[in-house]
Parts: C-alpha cells; sequence; structure tokens
C-alpha cells in the first residue's frame, strides 16, 4: 500500500493550492521575511553604508555590538568592517533576523497539519478516508510528509531569495557576498527541518482533541511563542544565537520531535479521529 | 456467515452505545438496521470495519476480528457514510482515482474502474466538474460510486437515499436490488421503511443500543399477526355493529377464520364489491415492536 501513502500525500499538497485561507498565510509571511523586510534595510541603509560615520555613532553601535554578540569569532568578523553601519547591517541580516525565519516552516507546516488533519474531520471526509484499508502508521506518515515537505521546500525557497536580495543588494557595498553564515545552513539543514516537524506533529496531537481548522491553528501559538521569546532574548543581548546555539536548538527540537512522533503513532488511530 | 456479532458492548464514556448486540447475516443477504437517531445504528457499522472497538463481546466479518484485521475487513467493504464527504474542490473523476489508489488500483486498471462506475451512476455529465457545484443527489451517487470504487463484497450503507429527490432515490434503490442479485452481502442503516422493505431480506431493529426484534418479513408478520384488518367496500348502509367511512368499512380481526362470518353479515344488509385483509406492512410491525417495547 506504499501509493496509498504517496496518495494521500498528492491529494493533502494539492488541497493547499485549492485553498486561499491555507495559501495566503503561506505566501505573505515568507514574502514579508524574505523580500520586504530585506529590502527595506538595505536600501535605505546603502548611502550611510558608503558614508564615514561620527565616531560617536560608531563607538555607540561598537558597545551595543559587543553586547549583543557573545561569540569573538562572529565579533571579530562584524567589527572588521568599516564602518558601524556596515556591521549592524551584516549582523542583522545573518545574525539577529534569522530567527524570524523559524516561523516559516512552523506556520506552514502547522497550517497545512491543521488543514489535512482537522480539516478533513471538519469537513467529515476524515471519517470516509479511514475507511480504506490504509494502516494507520502510513496514514500517520504521509500526513506527517504532506506537510512537513511543503514547509521545507517554502523555507529554502523563502531563504534562497533572501540570501540573492542581500547578496546582490550589498555586493557593492561589501565588495562580495555576506551570505550565507554557518548559522544559515545550520537553520537550513536542522533548525528548519525541527520546528517543521514539530508543528506537523503538534496538530496531529491537536487533531484528536481540535473540531475545526480555526481552533487547531491557534495551539500553533504555542510553538510561536518560544520562537519570539528567543528572538527577544537575543535583541535584548541575554542569548546570542551564534550557529553552536543554534545546532543545540536544533538537536533538542529534534531529540523531542522523535520523542513525539513515537507518542503521535500511538495517538493517530481511527477511534480518536472519528469521535 | 458473512457477519457475526455476539454481545457487543461499546461504550462512549459513561454511554453505553451497545448494550449487548447479537445477530448474524449470511452471505448474499441484505439486511435492514432499523431504529430512530441514537439507536446504535453507525456505531455497528463502525464496529464491523474495525473504526472502533468494542468494550465486550466478540465480531468476525468474513471470518476476520475487526480489532486485528480491519485493514483486510476494509479492503472487501464499501462504505457509505451518511454525509457523502467527498473532496469538492476535486472533480467526482479524480475523487473516484484517489480512492481507488488507497485500495490498490492504478494505471488501466484504476482508469477502466472508475470509468465505468461513472458510466454505472449516469454521471457521465458532470464527472470532470468540481463536487463543490453538485446537488446533493449528485454528491450521494459519487459516493456511492466511492464504495463500489473495491467492488466489494459487503457493502455498508447509511442512510443511502436521505435528502434525495424520488428518482435519485429510485436509481439508488435499483443499484443495491442489482448488487444484492450480484451476492453482494449489504447492510442499510435508514429510517426509511418502505425502502427498507424493498431491498431488506433481514432486518434488526435496534433501540437505545439493544435488538428489539429481528428476522425476515414473513417472520415478523406472523409473529405480530395479532390482530389484522379485514377492508370492505359496500354500496348502501352496512349492518348494525358496522360504520361505512366514504363506502368503506374496516374490522379488527383476530384471526382469518372471522372473515366468512363478516361478509355474510355486511352482503345481507348491502352491496360488497370489494373485500380484502390489509396487508401488514414492515411499519407497521416496526411500530408494533416499539409499541410493545414502551
Amino acid at each position: 500500500m506504499k501509493g496509498a501513502v504517496s496518495a494521500i500525500m498528492k491529494k493533502d499538497i494539492r488541497q493547499i493550492f485549492s485553498s486561499r485561507q491555507t495559501m495566503l498565510p503561506m505566501i505573505v509571511v515568507p514574502l514579508v521575511f524574505a523580500v520586504f523586510i530585506p529590502l527595506s534595510i538595505i536600501f535605505p541603509s546603502l548611502g550611510s553604508m558608503n558614508s564615514v560615520a561620527s565616531a560617536a555613532q560608531n563607538t555607540d553601535i561598537s558597545k551595543y555590538i559587543g553586547m549583543l554578540v557573545g561569540n569573538t569569532d562572529i565579533l571579530s568578523a562584524v567589527q572588521a568592517l568599516p564602518n558601524a553601519d556596515m556591521q549592524m547591517t551584516y549582523l542583522f541580516l545573518n545574525y539577529l533576523f534569522m530567527p524570524m525565519f523559524v516561523l516559516i516552516p512552523v506556520m506552514t507546516s502547522g497550517i497545512i497539519a491543521a488543514s489535512s488533519v482537522v480539516g478533513e474531520k471538519e469537513k467529515k471526509t476524515m471519517e470516509t478516508l479511514l475507511y480504506a484499508p490504509v494502516p494507520m502508521g502510513q496514514m500517520f506518515w504521509a500526513k506527517v510528509m504532506a506537510a512537513f515537505l511543503p514547509g521545507i521546500i517554502l523555507t529554502g525557497t523563502a531563504v534562497a531569495i533572501y540570501g540573492c536580495i542581500v547578496n546582490f543588494g550589498l555586493v557593492s557595498v561589501f565588495g562580495r557576498f555576506i551570505f550565507p553564515t554557518s548559522n544559515w545552513l545550520v537553520f537550513l539543514f536542522l533548525l528548519a527541518p525541527a520546528f517543521s516537524l514539530l508543528a506537523t506533529i503538534l496538530m496531529v496531537f491537536v487533531s484528536a482533541k481540535a473540531k475545526t481548522f480555526q481552533s487547531a491553528q491557534q495551539w500553533s501559538v504555542i510553538i510561536v511563542l518560544p520562537v519570539i521569546g528567543l528572538m527577544m532574548a537575543q535583541t535584548s543581548g541575554a542569548l546570542f544565537l551564534s550557529p553552536s546555539v543554534f545546532a543545540l536548538i536544533g538537536a533538542v527540537v529534534a531529540a523531542a520531535d522523535v520523542f513525539l512522533v513515537f507518542k503521535g503513532l500511538g495517538r493517530f488511530t481511527r477511534q480518536k479521529l472519528i469521535q | 456467515m458473512i457477519i457475526e456479532l455476539h454481545d457487543v458492548v461499546k461504550k462512549f464514556g459513561s454511554t453505553t452505545a451497545l448494550k449487548g448486540v447479537s445477530f448474524a447475516v449470511g452471505q448474499g443477504t441484505t439486511v435492514g438496521l432499523l431504529g430512530p437517531n441514537g439507536s446504535g445504528k453507525t456505531t455497528t457499522m463502525r464496529l464491523l470495519t474495525g473504526m472502533i472497538e468494542p468494550e465486550e463481546g466478540s465480531i468476525r466479518v468474513m471470518d476476520f476480528d475487526p480489532k486485528k484485521q480491519g485493514d483486510e475487513i476494509r479492503a472487501v467493504s464499501g462504505v457509505l457514510t451518511e454525509n457523502a464527504a467527498m473532496y469538492e474542490w476535486m472533480t467526482a473523476r479524480e475523487n473516484l482515482r484517489f480512492f481507488g489508489s488507497l485500495y490498490g488500483l492504478s494505471g488501466d486498471k484504476l482508469s477502466d474502474k472508475t470509468g465505468s462506475l461513472i458510466a454505472e451512476l449516469n454521471m457521465r455529465e458532470y464527472a470532470d466538474k468540481k463536487v463543490a457545484g453538485y446537488s446533493t443527489g449528485m454528491k450521494k451517487r459519487l459516493a456511492i460510486a466511492r464504495a463500489l470504487i473495491n467492488d466489494p463484497k459487503i457493502l455498508l450503507l447509511d442512510e443511502p437515499t436521505s435528502g434525495l429527490d424520488p428518482e435519485s432515490a429510485h436509481s439508488i434503490i435499483s443499484l443495491i436490488e442489482t448488487l444484492s442479485k450480484e451476492n453482494v452481502t449489504i447492510l442499510i442503516c435508514t429510517h426509511n421503511l418502505g425502502e427498507a422493505q424493498t431491498v431488506c431480506d433481514e432486518f434488526v431493529f435496534l433501540d437505545e443500543g439493544s435488538i428489539l426484534e429481528s428476522g425476515s418479513l414473513a417472520h415478523l408478520k406472523k409473529k405480530y399477526r395479532h390482530k389484522e384488518t379485514f377492508v370492505l367496500k359496500v354500496v348502501g348502509t352496512p349492518p348494525a355493529g358496522y360504520e361505512a367511512v366514504d363506502g368503506v368499512i374496516s374490522v379488527d380481526i383476530s384471526g382469518e377464520e372471522e372473515i366468512p362470518g363478516i361478509i355474510r353479515e355486511v352482503s345481507a344488509a348491502c352491496s360488497v364489491y370489494d373485500a380484502h385483509l390489509l396487508e401488514q406492512d414492515l411499519s407497521d410491525i416496526y411500530f408494533k415492536v416499539r409499541e410493545k417495547v414502551q
């Protein structure tokens, strides 16, 4: 019944494109993060990055940067840049803004999972699907992959667009491509998949209780809140999200995923889904 | 026996949905599960397909245990849920192809099966249009086609004609009759006693999770023939003790031996141009059974 897994996955992925309710947030959020925010940072500051800032300004910003960056290698890379505006732009676009991107896999996978599990329950198509002779393990993986893969692809695409804008927008100032730094690679290959899977599995858990797509979506906040917390901790200087910190967070979330997958498999039963 | 239930108990929290239900269905038999809402009809269907598990009792479907071999049962069953529940953003053909692929059909086999069901259920005209625009009848027909995609040996139909216009309902009843002749074992949950009488060989009356009565129509007629109605159509004034309404006299009798005396008495006073015993139908029996319980 391997064909059943791919049939359910294909159906769920097609369903995403058929619904404006699911498509809209999936387009808007990556568009804002990958296009509007970098453009709004790069172009207004192009002029100032080329000028020499006052010594007082440089000192203030250097102090702030010193407070934020807890990693000496990164700090020396930032401080090697000729002026404070370039240092801040480099730091913001490569490090400070990056945690925001975690919201893309969380939101997209969460929305798709809510639509494909809770949405099917709401529209009563879940029961007809469950009458098919597809083992629940296969059904679980089909639903998880249908939410996980688009989330990862969309995140990868958003990062690629963001990288192009950052590199081509700033190459004239920096004289080289400044993207990606190693933390982006950790993000792409560990953090994004781990968070995407977490959001998906959470929806599978929620599916046993939530009766509507909207109520299921509210549960996404459980994952979004810690992400926002991380960003605030970084901006305030309490925690600098260096590649190693990111890798640690990614590893913890991935371990949680493995644990939750086994838990989720046990909860994903016909009896629970049709009640 | 294709389906066997023995003392099945099913609870949902503090509510007991089935209270020791037992019945059996032979191959090729069409059985009507009759009863009001909440009597346990849908729960029975879900138990048979292994969607839910009983707390007590045993179930066998084609010798499979739904608890452990649910997928084997679902592979040979077709289910029509009360709500058609199709993917509205897909066309009828896409829906059938999707469900066919879940039953392991692919390539030409899937295309042929999909095409033949579309033709058989008169859906050619709208097969490639999105289901969202379909009427209730069209959706129901499509849902029946979906239930038949795997050529099921057992068909479980929950309210197959509810919400349908008379023509659509008639075409679905004809289809059920055809499938029954093809030796498919069919279980129908319905409120429509007239339809049940037309298509079912046997009946199970459920109420609040218990079986009130079961058997064939002939068996039930025999069992509940305590009082019957004898009808005479007359011209003229009936004799004392008889009342005619628009020329029709109805007399409750306890046995056929009373009939000759009634005919003699009435025809002595007026002209009788028609006389017959009013046949009990399933509806009469159903209400008698329910009356007896209450």
